[in-house]
């Protein structure tokens, strides 16, 4: 006679062990493996050795790691300043009542939804210094033409560019989905003793919205921390290592010169600090509740 | 007086920038399908052409003289197995994390978050040693495994909050009734779950059907995938633009499609995964 308690256990093990077994196998061996071989020097010619912390204190010394890690807190300072502005504002207009709202809203969705792959691809095209339709547009206003990815000085930028056109629709639709959860009723009140827009804004809107404004603004952090896919397809982190990222340089160790266990170190380099981050985001967010 | 005319004031800058901000947001989408149905002289035209005689060259030199039509069969064969077993096993694990109580819940639950914010290069260099030495690289299975995972916490995560809001009371009766825990999940929290399952299915769907990492890693020429397909473009030392951009359309056309039909959905799955109420 098997006592409830272990059936029930045995129940609950039922159903999360799918779930577990693949998460398990998948995902964490090959995260403690990436900590593994971290420790390890590993080329083609050599194969696998044991060098301890060496391949860390080889980061320590790594000018181009300086530069990818510069690069990619200015990415991500930059394009989250802009995105949290634009998709604030952008929200705002949304959340009034007007004709054709809801298309509005499904074509700004778009570029968060295309992928980031292809959006990279597509803005390769454009930016084109000697055919491309960005510099068209540009002299068109009279501006000087750039070289934009192919110049160090605008390669970054042009990555930047492309990262708010893609993302901050995103922010848009999650604070619009907040602005959207604001009782009317708070903004009647606040009419009746004669507040003014910018007093409504500031005493119901922002207080309302800062929860979401702040897991907005962690999951942007932690995306664009990692950003990879549009920067290899817009410069490869070129030209020289002028737009390079930390995700593009470990993928470029890795799968390109076939360092695995420098990459290994990078990638967890940029692991922890995309866990530290998660661990704010956590905390920010309301678990829901236990049953 | 003054009041009605500030509210125009600022009606008229509000509407002015969404117009413009709609122009940014959409030109590159619209600019790659015209340049994909562009004659191939056109491609490249400055000042550019904007009236045309459109023409299928571009999709056809590719899906169909160059077999990409083997790269679609694979994106679609691939993305819709791992969803489907990733959401089964998902709405699983969710129904007994949202009903059951057990030891390491909570634990459970900020790991699932932690393993869905990790870069994925941190996951991708063992798992590229591996796949070798199991011989599953360049194979339809192996992309799926590594999807299915890669979609599980995510899917976790969210269906736990839908299964979380639907009342108790409910399956309490079924199983009153003497329905097993699957029975109730499945004849009674399930049909109520349904368009928190469907958001969240077709949000990883658009997820794993753009994703480019992974099956660049993972896959060769066999089982290349449509993204990796349109990379492939930009490492030709002349690119042909105007067939990169047909390729590149027809991965953005099924995610256009969805938005159209499923934009609801989508907006959901969205915001309940990035907060809980």
């Amino acid at each position: 006679m098997i006592s409830k308690s272990i059936r029930k256990r045995i129940e609950t093990f039922q159903f999360l062990a799918p779930a577990i077994l693949v998460i398990a196998v998948v995902l964490v061996y090959p995260l403690l493996s990436t900590f593994r071989l971290s420790f390890f020097s590993y080329t083609i010619a050599r194969g696998l050795r044991f060098i301890g912390l060496k391949n860390y204190l080889d980061i320590l010394n790594d000018s181009t790691f300086y530069t990818a890690l510069q690069n990619t807190f200015v990415f991500t300072l930059i394009v989250i300043l802009v995105e949290m502005t634009l998709g604030f504002i952008l929200a705002n207009i949304l959340n009034k009542d007007f004709p054709g709202r809801a298309i509005v809203r499904g074509l700004l969705m778009v570029p968060m939804l295309a992928s980031p792959i292809v959006s990279g691809i597509m803005w390769r095209f454009m930016y084109n210094p000697d055919f491309g339709i960005i510099n068209y547009f540009v002299t068109q206003l009279n501006l000087p033409a750039q070289v934009w990815t192919g110049d160090p000085k605008t390669a970054l930028l042009s990555c930047m560019i492309v990262d708010i056109w893609q993302y901050t629709p995103f922010v848009m639709l999650l604070l619009l989905a907040g602005l959207q959860s604001i009782p009317k009723e708070q903004y009647e009140a606040a009419e009746i003793d004669g507040a003014g827009a910018i007093n409504k804004m500031r005493f119901i809107t922002i207080p309302w919205l800062r929860p979401m404004i702040l897991v907005v603004l962690l999951l942007r952090t932690m995306d664009s921390i990692k950003i990879f896919d549009q920067v290899y397809a817009l410069t490869g982190g070129g030209p020289g290592i002028s737009s390079l990222t930390l995700g593009v340089y470990a993928y470029t160790k890795g799968f390109r010169n076939f360092f695995l266990g420098y990459a290994s170190a990078i990638s967890w380099v940029l692991a922890l600090i995309t866990i530290l981050i998660s661990i704010f985001y956590i905390r920010s967010i309301k678990l829901p509740e236990r049953e | 007086m003054k009041r009605k005319f500030t509210k125009f004031i600022g009606d008229s800058v509000s509407y002015t920038f969404l117009a413009c901000a709609l122009v940014f947001f959409m030109f590159p989408i619209f600019w790659m399908l015209m340049t994909s149905i562009k004659q191939p002289q056109d491609t490249f035209a400055i000042p550019p052409i904007w009236v045309f005689k459109p023409t299928l060259q571009n999709y056809i030199k590719t899906f169909i003289e160059g077999a990409y039509y083997k790269y679609l069969f694979v994106s679609l064969r691939v993305t819709t197995i791992s969803i489907f077993v990733a959401t089964v096993i998902s709405t699983l694990a969710a129904y007994a994390t949202a009903r059951f109580r057990f030891k390491g819940k909570t634990g459970l639950l900020m790991s699932l978050l932690v393993f869905y914010t990790i870069p994925g290069i941190a996951y991708a260099i063992p798992l590229y040693m591996l796949y070798g030495q199991l011989k599953i690289q360049d194979t339809p299975l192996g992309l799926m495994i590594i999807f299915t995972a890669l979609t599980i916490p995510f899917s976790t995560w969210v269906l736990h909050g839908y299964f979380v809001s639907i009342p108790k009371d409910l399956e309490d009766s079924a199983m009153v009734d003497g329905c097993t825990k699957l029975g109730a999940l499945t004849r009674v929290v399930l049909p109520l779950a349904a368009p928190g399952v469907a958001s969240t299915a077709i949000l990883t769907f658009i997820t794993t059907w753009n994703s480019f990492l992974y099956p660049a890693i993972l896959a060769g020429s066999r089982t290349k995938t449509l993204p990796v397909a349109v990379a492939a473009f930009i490492t030709d030392t002349r690119i042909e633009w105007g067939q990169a951009s047909a390729v590149a359309s027809a991965v953005i056309l099924p995610v256009l499609l969805l938005i159209m039909f499923a934009q609801r959905f989508i907006v959901m799955g969205l915001t309940s995964g990035a907060v809980k109420e």
